[in-house]
């Protein structure tokens, strides 16, 4: 199962290859609270002590907390009825990120591999999913699931790349090159007398490294202009999300970038306070962005968590895991604009509407990309298998 | 699935009959000729000494007119010191899957090869360990480390299960936990279950007192395991039982007569019952009588030696994905019952046949024939082990590094121990633990090692009489190069690849040693280098 | 004294953030997280329920009284600060102001004759004020304020902010007189600033200001070890340093200062874990506590010296996912205020 293998339909697998659409897949770890971000209750029983405030969409309002996304509503998609099943998050992220589709004895691949592997790299060469994140790098492959140990992420810890990727100090740019010429001058001779697949996989990896290589600049976060450092936010979130702009802009297919700490069980509000105001630079500046370079209608842009929060504060004044009734923000490639999709009652307790579990989602991130999410299926050695929960379908009113 | 019984009395040796089986299904395809014999010495020095041969072995090869010399050079690898040890380093990346190193294990694998322990007593030993035999703790290993927790997962008795399946009857019934396997007719959820239940009713002890590794204690199983099928509902019962196996049943005792040490909760002792199904189960199944267990390590020795098994994937044996070449397997099979499980016989065996021989050469515009029939040789990968010795070898480090007892950062030929190369190399290029590697695999990872890593570029600088250093003396650039190919390709190279070299070299006369490590790596981060062809 | 026996529970169906006694002794009131003012009747062994305020909005975070008029001052976390009557079951409001900050209003402090009152909050603003609601003084941070303080002669607020950073006004002068740092009260753990001072305090006279809060280790699910320092008000020097417990007890979150020498600080760590600790300042432990109270909220001292008031949170106060109640309702946490009386001095 190499190349196009793998998917059912070679034909259609080779058109999803020409798509230029791309991913920015916002992952807030922990579970931020719909209830001071997306979705405000202000002044009811559970609705904490923040006020709301108009968005540039009359009658939605979000938390007093993001201003400047507020500004940006008339280019996103909040979805505010999600009713997802699992409150852990050692199960729960995973269950999200792999599109918690029907049991099938295998692990299917985060939403990033399967991107990677449903469009591929695209013609940047780069490696087609990124992952920007504080702490550790290195290849990911667990990622893949039965997609193998290829599609898994690339990650970028803190920004930095992984080990080995930027060329060696003793080395000039020039020398690299012509060494690695000689290379491959040299390999011709064995690759013309042997079975293609090997030498055309090793060629394929040099080249790749090549690009990255070449392309340092996008990563290296010591050459981030000041200006821009300042506009995101000098903070890991900012920084990483400029990096992710700059991946982006390079032609990475899927970029993912995480920020962790937001379990906040304990002192919810004084977290959200300090925490929402980055998330609310960063994110609005990445929109602008890309909105400003046009890019931002071939970008599917996602923000969430594993899960929401609960309405019931603790005595820790913080707020635990809540499946219930949460939310999501979208934007971009696909998605209608200006628009929430579903709503929870007054005291934000329970989705009042159609509740969506996390399948609807991915239908309906794959249709935002031009795959058709039903009829196009895996082919894992012979068992085929949906892309996306084979009961549920794409959620139209958020799709433009 | 019985064996095949070949008829007595056959007087080809056994290479040759499995010569004459692959050529009966190769049919009209053509068998493409013997490897050169640069080709053939490195193959063979790479499987059976997990070595590269050296200049001089390479040229006293080439120079060998005797009509024999490829049998006695397979008969002096695989009688050297270093073919258990490479045997070792097989069986642990095949059982083990990079899940982690361990001294003990390690010890115990080497132990067993250089005794030449049949496998099925190795596979006994493994499966059910006598942790306090100092010989054979070591062996526990492959179970406790499996059962170790990670983070808040449970602990994984399904995926013990599934690795015994997998790697000693060569069948992966994962889907059978919660079903009978959606498209493999035989493989049914009892099968999966009655292994699972054995599993299961054993924990993981951290090692104490007499036990100088983590262990399994038994707990006393006294019903048989319920499951339902999750697609069908249908509800089944299982004891502890071999796949595809009668069920162990399970004795009627009660109370203080389960055990034969009784637990004592106070003293956290877990106590001993007089019912082990570990010791049932695996009595059961690794033994010659089990076709599944023999007709695994046969071919998974084939697949060592030939590059893929006869049954692929080698853990999906079932009637729908028969071997290509059944009565081959079973002869195999059969032979190696006949020899006491003697794994080193085997390969032995295997090295003799043409088939191996085989060069992986593909003529300019010929197609490739169909991989089951093993008309052509085959391009292998090679572990992190084998690159890491190759590398060291082929660069003229390799007595340097490993002499080197501790690494010193401050001195440049000390820099380096072994064990720092082993551990970058596995780094570099080992799969991602739980994955088998089984297929030649670039990867991003071992490009930009290769590129950009320290330990790549210390060892292609000219140090002492090191390769870079003994060719930056030459003043003679054909010399070099026959040298440079000698070294790392283990062979002489072509009129135009001697001639590419000399041109290199003319033109970067002037920083010489930069020069001849830039060739040296050229050739270093090949495909040809990386892969056993 | 632990466990100690309250003189009296009195329920609530909202949680509490803060509470006070009226000088008289009369009144107990404070502030719950529904925008309402909850009142007692303060009886010898007993608190008798009067009718909640309204008109607030968020939490009510802030309940003070006038030293000598018949006046409360209550503040929400939209920024309304108000005065009003207290002791009727209807009282009248004196006046409102709706922002007297742009948002969260976390505390109100008022000085001994009660000629000012000071606020801080979340838009950084430090505003003085006169028992009219005439704003007198503004000072204008960096950063979110989140407690202040009067010295006692009435000069300076004395306020805290989300580092840790303390600052003395003279806000007639508008100058800021003297800083401390008290950097041990607060942390970046990833994007999350973690402020760790709740109170601000004066001891022995004005000689030495408290400041209480946490010691903050891990953000998200925040894991803090409760702190109270010390400083010589003078000198600026940090005189004592008391931490109580591990990370998982979590912040001092009100504080109040006995006329017999000693602190009586109340704590809310993880669910359920809830401490009264009645500390000497200089000595390494609390000499006496009480453990039995899930996350206490708020202390107020009786003017009598002997009785105090702890709003604490029930048990059972957390849980992942959909916990109802036997009607298959989701229920809200509440405040059971206890009621206590110190121990007989023996």
């Amino acid at each position: 199962m190499g190349g196009l293998g793998g998917l059912l339909s070679r034909a259609a697998a080779e058109e999803m290859r020409k798509s230029d659409k791309q991913v920015l897949f916002l992952w807030l770890d922990g579970g931020i609270s719909q209830l001071e971000s997306w979705d405000p209750k202000p002044n009811t029983t559970f609705g904490g002590p923040f006020r709301s405030i108009p968005t540039s969409v009359p009658g939605i309002h979000f938390s007093e907390l993001m201003p400047k996304l507020a500004k940006q509503m008339n280019r996103m998609c909040v979805v505010r009825s999600l009713c997802t099943k699992d409150n852990a998050h050692s199960s729960g992220v995973e269950r999200i990120q792999r599109g918690d589709p029907k049991t099938r004895g295998v692990p299917y691949p985060y939403f990033g591999s399967a991107v990677a592997k449903l469009l591929g790299p695209g013609e940047s060469k780069l490696p087609p999913y990124v992952w920007i994140k504080p702490g550790n790098g290195g290849f990911r492959p667990e990622d893949g699931g039965f997609l193998g140990p290829k599609f898994g992420s690339l990650a970028f810890g803190d920004g930095k790349p992984p080990e080995n990727l930027l060329r060696n100090p003793a080395l000039t740019a020039e020398e690299d090159d012509e060494r690695n010429e000689l290379r491959a001058r040299l390999n011709e001779r064995y690759a013309a007398h042997r079975a293609p697949e090997y030498t055309e996989a090793n060629s394929y990896v040099f080249d790749t490294a090549r690009e990255l290589m070449k392309r340092a600049d996008i990563f290296d976060t010591s050459k981030l202009p000041e200006r821009e450092v300042q506009r995101y936010g000098s903070h890991d979130l900012g920084r990483h999300l400029l990096i992710a702009r700059n991946m982006l802009e390079a032609g990475v297919r899927f970029v993912k970038v995480t920020s962790y700490g937001w379990d906040t069980h304990g002192d919810n509000f004084n977290a959200h306070a300090s925490m929402m105001p980055k998330l609310d630079q960063s994110f609005s500046a990445i929109l602008e962005d890309l909105a400003a370079s046009g890019q931002l209608d071939r970008t599917l842009v996602i923000a969430m968590s594993e899960f929401g929060r609960t309405p019931r504060v603790n005595g820790h004044a913080g707020r635990d895991h809540w499946p219930e009734a949460w939310s999501l923000a979208m934007a971009g490639c696909g998605i209608r604009k200006g628009v929430v999709v579903g709503d929870t009652n007054e005291q934000g307790t329970w989705v009042k509407s159609d509740g969506y579990d996390i399948g609807s989602l991915f239908h309906t991130w794959y249709s935002a990309l031009g795959i058709d999410s039903v009829a196009t299926e895996y082919d894992n050695h012979g068992q085929p298998l949906p892309i996306a929960h084979e009961d549920m379908k794409p959620i139209k009113e958020a799709l433009a | 699935m019985s064996l095949v019984t070949i008829s007595a009395g056959a007087a080809d040796s056994l290479p040759e009959q499995i010569d004459r089986l692959v050529a009966a299904k190769a049919g009209s395809q053509p068998l493409a000729p013997a490897a050169a014999d640069a080709e053939f010495l490195r193959r063979a020095t790479l499987d059976f000494a997990g070595d590269l041969p050296t200049p001089a072995e390479v040229r006293t090869f080439l120079a060998d007119a005797a009509a024999d010399k490829r049998i006695k050079l397979i008969d002096k690898l695989i009688d050297s010191p270093r073919f258990p040890e490479r045997l070792a380093d097989v069986l642990h990346v095949m059982l083990m899957e990079r899940r982690g190193e361990d001294a003990k294990w390690r010890a115990y694998l080497v132990d067993s090869c250089k005794a030449n322990k049949p496998w099925d007593v190795m596979a006994r030993e493994i499966l059910c360990t006598d942790y306090l035999d100092a010989n054979q703790r070591g062996a526990s290993y492959f179970a406790t480390r499996r059962l170790d927790k990670e983070g808040q997962q449970l602990t994984d008795y399904p995926g013990l299960t599934r690795d015994v399946g997998r790697m000693f009857l060569g069948v992966d019934l994962q889907c059978c936990q919660c079903h009978n396997h959606l498209t493999v007719k035989g493989y049914k959820q009892a099968d999966f279950n009655g292994l699972f239940v054995a599993f299961q009713n054993a924990k993981l002890e951290k090692a104490a007192g007499d036990h100088a590794t983590s262990w399994l204690s038994e707990g006393a199983l006294t019903a048989k395991y319920d499951f339902v099928s999750v697609l069908t509902s249908v509800k089944g019962q299982t004891g502890p039982r071999v796949p595809f196996g009668e069920e162990v049943p399970i004795p009627d005792l009660k109370g203080d007569d389960m055990w034969l040490v009784k637990p004592d909760r106070k003293k956290n002792e877990p106590g001993k019952p007089k019912f082990s199904p570990l010791q049932e189960v695996t009595q059961r199944m690794a033994t010659k009588d089990n076709p599944w267990f023999v007709r695994n390590i046969a071919n998974r020795m084939w697949w060592l030696v030939m590059g893929r098994g006869l049954v692929e994937p080698l853990d999906l044996n079932h009637a729908a994905n028969p071997p290509s070449h059944p009565e081959l397997l079973d002869l195999l099979g059969n032979e190696l019952v006949a020899h006491n499980f003697d794994l080193k016989w085997l390969i032995h065996e295997l090295a003799l046949t043409q088939t191996y021989q085989r060069s992986s050469e593909l003529p300019s515009g010929a197609t490739r024939p169909p991989d089951d029939l093993f008309a052509i040789g085959r391009e292998r990968p090679l572990s992190a082990e084998q690159l890491a010795r190759a590398f060291l070898r082929a660069t003229g480090e390799w007595e340097r590094v490993s002499d080197n007892k501790k690494a010193d950062a401050q001195d440049d030929t000390k820099r380096y121990a072994l064990s720092d190369f082993e551990a970058a190399f596995r780094t570099a290029f080992a799969s991602a633990p739980k994955e088998p590697e089984l297929t030649v695999n670039p990867t991003l990872k071992s490009a930009l090692f290769l590129r950009n890593s320290e330990q790549v570029l210390w060892a292609i600088r000219p140090r002492g009489e090191n390769l870079v250093g003994r060719l930056t003396a030459l003043t003679d650039n054909a010399q070099a190069a026959e040298e440079l190919y000698l070294a790392i390709l283990a062979r002489l190279p072509a009129a135009d690849e001697k001639a590419d070299i000399a041109a290199w070299l003319e033109k970067h006369a002037a920083d010489r040693p930069r020069a001849i490590g830039d060739c040296a790596w050229a050739l270093l981060s090949s495909a040809e280098f990386f892969s056993n062809h | 004294m632990n466990p100690l026996k309250p003189l009296h529970v009195a329920a609530t169906d909202r949680q509490m953030v803060c509470a006070r006694f009226s000088p008289d002794g009369a009144v107990l009131a404070g502030g719950a997280i529904d925008g309402t003012v909850r009142r007692w009747k303060v009886e010898e062994k007993k608190l008798e329920p009067m009718p909640p305020l309204n008109g607030h909005h968020g939490w009510v975070t802030a309940v003070a009284f006038h030293p000598k008029e018949p006046w409360m001052f209550t503040a929400d976390s939209w920024g309304q600060f108000r005065a009003q009557t207290f002791a009727e079951d209807e009282p009248k409001t004196q006046w409102k102001l709706e922002a007297a900050h742009d948002g969260w209003l976390r505390q109100i402090a008022i000085t001994a004759d009660g000629q000012h009152l000071a606020t801080c909050g979340r838009d950084q603003a430090v505003r003085v004020w006169t028992p009219d609601g005439k704003s007198v003084a503004e000072h204008l941070h960096s950063e979110d304020v989140f407690a202040i303080t009067f010295s006692p002669d009435g000069q300076q607020v004395v306020f805290g902010d989300q580092h840790g950073h303390l600052h003395a006004w003279d806000f007639t002068a508008n100058k800021i007189t003297k800083s401390f740092e008290a950097p041990v009260l607060f942390k970046t753990d990833r994007i999350q600033d973690i402020a760790g001072l709740r109170v601000l305090a004066f001891f022995d006279g004005g000689k030495l200001l408290l400041a209480a809060g946490t010691t903050p280790d891990k953000g998200a699910t925040i894991q803090s070890t409760p702190t109270l320092l010390a400083f010589d008000f003078a000198s600026g020097e940090l005189k004592h340093k008391f931490t109580h417990g591990a990370v998982k007890d979590g912040f001092i979150e009100d504080l109040a200062v006995h006329p017999d020498g000693y602190v009586m600080a109340v704590t809310s760590g993880d669910p359920g874990n809830g401490k009264l600790l009645l500390i000497r300042l200089g000595e390494a432990d609390a000499f006496d506590s009480a453990t039995q109270l899930p996350n206490c909220q708020a202390i107020a001292l009786h003017p009598d010296g002997r009785r105090f008031a702890i709003a604490s949170t029930n048990r059972d106060s957390n849980g992942n996912g959909r916990r109802t109640d036997k009607e298959g309702a989701y229920p809200a946490n509440t405040s059971p205020v206890n009621l206590f009386e110190l121990p007989a001095k023996g």
